[in-house]
């Protein structure tokens, strides 16, 4: 098996089909707003948010897109590394603590043209503070002008009190929801604090 | 109207699941009245005015015990050695009571019973609870269905997304 059949066999075939409208809207998006940065985020489906961003970003670099995968949920590092496989440390702050540059943070992936950045687990507290600490958004913004995609995963909304932190960081977000158990008065309070932020909702993914 | 629309059928489910419920329950719903009815052969033949005087009497006995039953009638042909005897009971009225106190009666009167011929007994329904206990299991069910289908946060359908949400679905995976 080469290497390019290895890495597809990773990805869920039908995930890639029913996610391709998905991901032609989002480059139909980026490519009107080359800034946009998306967030991926769930209130209670965060296995499915990675599997969502993660199918996403590799059906945008098959088609030749640069994608930079931003993946601020700790806790999921192994599971972004279970299909890019890029060998990488979570290095976000610890590149930070030394360098201006994010791009030095970037760790390239199994996948062409797909790049990843992974943060150190933290807890809820030191991520604020290091947030702050670090002015994280102006120094991934840059990232735009060499990325066609910058797709941020965000943490499970219901683990964060501060969520706010994420989203200053993002232009678009897509939300990915329970499709048989969830709350829409809770569904109805995030997407109005996405609205808050000024960050364009892109829609609902649904996980069955 | 969406509400509706959405939770229509589920409402519906919930009223004909109480009503069927109820339609249950009328089944342990006692009868209002039961009507027992018996014939007698008697020693002798009935006189002409025989029947009209006992009942007289059973009208100033024994049908003073209920203000909406007839309680006991005797029915009999001058002449003929057979007589009818009905009994009808209600709630806190008991049979054998009644039976008793018609046969004391007769006896007081001279009339001796050879043999008891047959004995029919007929249940009357009490219809008007039961429909009562059908429209209020069909009412609570109506309103147990509202109340389930207001406490229901959950989004279900792409249109529920665009309802409650004002977004659109992108996929579902």
């Amino acid at each position: 098996m080469s290497a390019n059949e290895e890495i597809e066999s990773v990805f869920d075939k039908d995930l890639l089909n029913t996610l391709y409208d998905t991901a032609i809207a989002i480059r139909k998006e980026n490519k009107d707003n080359p800034k946009n940065k998306t967030i991926f985020s769930s209130l209670v489906k965060q296995a499915a948010t990675v599997e969502a961003t993660v199918h996403i970003a590799y059906l945008l670099a098959s088609l030749k897109d640069r994608v930079l995968i931003v993946n601020l949920d700790g806790k999921s590092f192994n599971q972004v590394e279970s299909y890019i496989n890029s060998k990488a440390k979570p290095n976000l702050f610890t590149t930070l603590k030394t360098s201006m540059f994010l791009s030095e943070a970037i760790q390239p992936t199994a996948v062409e043209r797909l790049d990843v950045i992974h943060i150190e687990d933290l807890s809820d507290e030191e991520i604020v503070t290091k947030f702050n600490e670090h002015n994280v958004l102006s120094k991934l913004s840059p990232l735009t002008n060499y990325y066609d995609h910058i797709f941020i995963i965000g943490p499970q909304v219901d683990d964060m009190e501060n969520y706010g932190t994420y989203l200053e960081l993002a232009d678009s977000a897509v939300t990915i929801i329970n499709a048989k158990k969830n709350d829409k008065h809770e569904l109805s309070k995030y997407l109005q604090k996405i609205n808050l932020f000024n960050v364009k909702s892109f829609g609902i993914l649904r996980k069955e | 109207m969406y509400f509706l629309k959405k939770n229509i059928l589920n409402i519906i489910i919930c009223m004909l699941s109480f009503g069927v419920l109820a339609t249950v329950v009328n089944f342990f719903i006692p009868p209002s009245s039961t009507t027992y009815e018996e014939y007698y052969t008697l020693e002798t033949a009935l006189e002409p005015n025989s029947i009209a005087d006992l009942n007289i009497l059973l009208n100033d006995t024994i049908n003073n015990s209920s203000d909406n039953i007839h309680v006991a009638e005797l029915n009999g042909q001058t002449n003929s050695n057979l007589l009818q005897l009905n009994i009808t009971t209600e709630s806190g009225i008991s049979y054998d009571s009644i039976q008793s106190q018609v046969h004391d009666i007769l006896e007081a009167e001279g009339f001796v019973i050879t043999e008891n011929v047959s004995q029919l007994t007929y249940d009357t329904s009490n219809e008007a609870l039961q429909i009562i206990i059908v429209m209020l299991g069909l009412i609570i069910g109506t309103v147990v269905g509202i109340i389930l289908a207001v406490n229901n946060n959950n989004i279900n359908t792409e249109e529920d997304i665009q309802h409650y949400l004002n977004e659109r679905t992108l996929g579902t995976f």
